[in-house]
């Protein structure tokens, strides 16, 4: 077997080792941690063989020797201890909060501490964890792609991806790759694409040639007698009326095209967006804030279409217009052109310079805007609370300082723009009209130009000008752009956390035997909601879940659906490790009906179908019977044809979770999860939702979550979860026999049912 | 049995008085001075001796605002999370005992501080940061830098970087200009 190396361990660490009797070729598995059991910042390297497993402590420092010029490193050990294997078991990673330490129990139940580490570590720590215990059960092991550091690290930068499951490197992403890919996007569009620079091509010429024919050709050609058309005004005037019509024309094509293609754009841009966002986990949307989401992926659908269908054309129209016009001022004067343009670096540097101070301004107002927004949301969601508690003007109060910054932000901003904006203008126009002009009349006088000559060169600098105004722009709506484009990868090349087997396996019918083996899962860093947890179901039993609010109950169903993986271990579904099953069976399989439930707007006729859109009218009545449902729908004006979902008829807790009830039996799954289903009912309701509940668990393989003890009194078995682990497991009756956890949950709900005079 | 026994880990010394469970949800958790209870390391794990218990238990710390009061309001957990007593302030205990709650304290909530900032880029959703740390110079990214800090009172400020680990400018105002001007968006 291979050495598997999680972090990078320097050559003298192994000859330290193979001196201590450790060689290399023995070493399966080696990590780094930065910390010594007393968390002094030092290198403490582990190895483990297939017996043993090696803690070396110390610190490197450099040594030069003068004579030979030379500096060479020295390894100065702390300490050393080797531990067998086999008198080790239960590996942990204690996650502390910004550190941890790498722990075990001996076999004596003592905990030994083997390393400790910052949260640097602490993911190479966690791989390194999951091999020992793999080389401590097997003595071998297979590395999985996605734990090779190689994957995991950017290989330009050498840092780890921020993201586990993005293999990008956010700081050497480059922009230009992020337009090249999008262009793929937009090539489909070249037609539509080339008609709109056509069409803007043909408007900047057409523009040229009306300024030159309504100055230089109209003084030289029209009113001079030695001009070719002396005399004939209407000539100019057909030819200014020309020039205009095909204007508009081209204008018309061009208005066209941008609004054919802004939809189609945008449509196509959304429909990849959500396609992308439907494909992912769930964790993704737990890891954002999605409140957004939509309205931001809107905002940058928008942001994308304008950069290459609006600014880009526009902007090749520009280099060529400002060519041009340039060759054009070279052609009438070359000095003169050199000296008007020489306004231009000057100009430009200012623009940058206000540019740059405007982003700084912009950038503060986007975040005293993000405060205030975000106060808002918050604020009208807890109005009821706000109310309750009267803290209406301390909230007044606190959405003043928000609104102030926001306010002081949007003055800093708008004064800053009143007086640079015209005063960069000022210096673009009035000193390269000046130069023209100055230096343009001294040339008309001297006879090395004549008048329209001049009024032709003042007429292509200020032509000039706006485009010069736009590519000053250019870099912050490209910035724009690629921060767009970047949103739009994250949410396109987000791989789904759950993915589903590369070659599925098939399986229509399940018996519906359900076993976790030590399975762990964790939400999010230093908080481990599931630990090691084990538990079987066999075929149409129905075991039930009991623990304290946060105790990691629902996780548990989570993963059995496979909203989420487990960390390590495993679900296993008629002996079948559910990760190998077809997502299309598993969801067949299995339904959940959660306190939560979800209701699309639509008919109830549609909502109770969306489990089986297959199904027929009988078939939905009957299940509509069985959920207790019918009968509240029936009373409906429109019963089942009855719009349900926002802006339209609003149900109340019970009848939306007796609809929930109904999809599921018709649905008829092999197993069934019941989490907290009847947690926010009244008595009445829940009485009637259990008996519909009963119908439903009939044969079906069941796991039930219940805060109320009383209604898993009939389950087959019961475990009892606390801190994610199973603390408790038996009957009812062998738990109460106890005297542990459930019987002091028991006793104490029905002291409390009896007190509210129900029991 | 209970599942951890099963697995032939330690059973947790016996709960409290009258064998009630001292859980976060039993409002009598003890406030504990050095009076009445006693702290010490064995094989690098704190230990916790109280009268009321029969051995000593393992002992997590744990502070109770941990942005506010480094020093006072700290939970004495087990190693499954529950409070097994509180501290109301360091001082409570004193001479090596104390320094050991200080350096046990210090070690889960490592903290390098600030102490300039030579460079905040922002790409793509994330901010990489160059700075001169109490722990030499360091580099860290923060995902959505907003919501990877917290202000607290007195000018702190404390970063949370990808990886978790935490950072703390003792205070923003005494940065050095140019520090201060690369984080002055962020506040």
């Amino acid at each position: 077997m291979n050495l598997f190396e999680i972090d990078k361990i320097p050559d003298e660490i192994y000859a330290v080792l193979t001196e201590k009797g450790i060689p290399k070729e023995e070493i399966l598995l080696a990590a780094y941690c930065d910390r010594d059991r007393s968390h002094t910042p030092c290198d403490t390297y582990l190895a483990a063989t297939q017996k043993e497993l090696a803690v070396l402590t110390g610190t490197f420092s450099r040594e030069t020797d003068l004579r030979k010029k030379r500096t060479s490193r020295i390894w100065n050990e702390s300490e050393y201890t080797v531990y067998s294997l086999e008198k080790l078991h239960d590996f942990k990673i204690e996650e502390l909060i910004s550190s941890a330490r790498f722990t075990a129990t001996d076999e004596n139940g003592e905990p030994v501490f083997l390393a400790a580490m910052t949260n640097y570590c602490r993911t190479s720590m966690i791989v390194f964890k999951k091999y020992l215990d793999k080389i401590a059960r097997d003595g071998s092991f297979v590395v999985d792609a996605d734990d090779d550091p190689k994957s995991n690290r950017c290989p330009k930068c050498g840092a780890r991806y921020p993201e586990k499951n993005r293999k990008i490197c956010p700081k050497c992403m480059e922009k230009g790759k992020l337009f090249r890919r999008i262009a793929q996007f937009f090539l489909r569009y070249r037609l539509y694409l080339f008609l709109s620079l056509v069409s803007l091509v043909g408007m900047t010429a057409l523009s040229i040639f009306a300024s030159y024919s309504s100055s230089g050709f109209f003084y030289s050609e029209i009113l001079d007698e030695s001009g070719s058309f002396y005399g004939m005004i209407a000539f100019v005037l057909f030819l200014v009326i020309g020039a205009k019509l095909l204007t508009t024309l081209s204008t018309i094509v061009n208005n066209y095209v941008t609004s054919v293609i802004a939809a189609k754009v945008n449509f196509d841009l959304k429909k990849t967006i959500f396609g992308a966002i439907e494909r992912l986990s769930l964790g993704f949307f737990t890891s954002r804030q999605t409140g957004g989401l939509m309205t931001q992926l809107n905002n940058d659908s928008n942001t994308i279409y304008d950069f290459f269908c609006n600014i880009l054309p526009h902007f090749i129209v520009n280099v060529v217009k400002v060519a041009v016009l340039i060759i054009l001022l070279f052609i009438i004067d070359p000095v003169l052109a050199l000296l008007s343009l020489s306004v231009i670096p000057v100009s430009l540097i200012t623009m940058r310079i206000s540019h740059a101070k405007n982003r700084k301004l912009h950038a503060k107002r986007y975040s005293s805007q993000r405060s205030m927004t975000s106060f808002l949301a918050d604020e009208l969601s807890g109005m009821r609370v706000v109310k309750a508690f009267s803290k209406e003007d301390e909230e007044i109060a606190r959405f003043d300082v928000r609104s102030r910054r926001l306010a002081d932000a949007d003055i800093r901003r708008g004064v800053f723009n009143t007086f640079f904006s015209p005063l960069s203008g000022f210096l673009l126009y009035t000193f390269g009209n000046l130069v023209a002009l100055g230096f343009g009349g001294w040339f008309v006088i001297q006879g090395r130009i004549d008048y329209a000559d001049l009024m032709m060169f003042t007429t292509y600098t200020n032509m000039i000008y706006a485009p010069l105004f736009f590519f000053s722009e250019m870099s912050e709506m490209t910035a724009d752009c690629s921060n767009s484009l970047q949103r739009l990868f994250e949410i396109m090349d987000s791989q789904p956390e759950v993915c589903e087997a590369a070659q599925p396996v098939h399986c229509d019918t399940f018996r519906g035997d359900v076993r976790f083996d030590g399975v762990s899962f964790s939400y999010i860093k230093n908080h481990k909601v599931i630990d090691n947890v084990s538990f079987e179901i066999e075929a149409g039993k129905t075991l039930g879940i009991v623990g304290h609010t946060g105790a990691g109950k629902s996780t548990l169903a989570n993963l059995l659906i496979r909203l989420y993986d487990p960390e390590s271990g495993a679900v296993y579904i008629d002996g079948m490790d559910i990760k190998k099953l077809a997502f299309a069976d598993l969801y067949r399989n299995i339904a959940i009906v959660s306190q939560e439930t979800y209701l699309f707007m639509g008919t109830i006729l549609e909502n109770i179908r969306y489990a089986r859109p297959d199904a027929s009218y009988d078939e939905v009545i009957a299940a509509a019977r069985a959920a207790g449902a019918h009968d509240f729908i029936v009373k409906l004006p429109d019963a089942y044809d009855t719009k349900i979902g926002f802006g339209y008829k609003d149900l109340s807790g019970g009848e939306r979770q007796r609809l929930s009830i109904a999809r599921a039996i018709l649905r008829n799954p092999k197993i069934l999860i019941l989490d907290e289903a009847t947690a926010a009912m009244d008595t009445e309701t829940e009485r009637k939702i259990q008996n519909a509940l009963q119908v439903l668990i009939q044969g079906k393989t069941t796991i039930m979550i219940a805060h109320r003890l009383s209604t898993l009194r009939d389950a087959d078995s019961l475990i009892v979860i606390e801190n994610g682990r199973v603390a408790e497991r038996g009957t009812h009756e062998e738990l109460m026999a106890r005297d542990g956890v459930y019987h002091k949950l028991y006793t104490l709900q029905i002291e409390a049912l009896k007190n509210a005079g129900i029991a | 049995m209970t599942e951890q026994e099963q697995r032939g880990g330690r059973r947790r010394p016996p709960d409290g008085e009258n064998g009630k469970k001292r859980t976060a949800e039993n409002p009598n958790t003890p406030e504990i001075t050095k009076e009445n209870a006693s702290f010490f390391m064995r094989g690098g794990f704190l230990y916790m001796k109280h009268p009321k218990d029969a051995e000593p238990v393992r002992a997590v710390l744990h502070r109770d605002f941990p942005f506010e009061f480094l020093w006072e309001y700290i939970s004495v957990l087990d190693i499954d999370g529950y409070e097994l007593a509180a501290i109301r302030k360091i001082d409570d205990f004193s001479g090596e005992e104390r320094e050991m709650l200080v350096r046990e304290l210090e070690r889960k909530y490592y903290s390098p501080v600030i102490e300039k900032i030579y460079s905040v880029k922002e790409r793509f959703g994330f901010s990489y940061w160059d700075a001169q740390t109490s722990a030499g110079r360091l580099t860290f990214t923060l995902q959505d830098t907003f919501k990877s800090m917290i202000r607290a009172g007195g000018g702190k400020l404390f970063l949370f970087d990808v990886d978790g680990n935490r950072f703390v400018i003792e205070n923003v105002e005494r940065l050095d200009r140019r520090s201060y001007k690369k984080i002055e968006l962020y506040l």
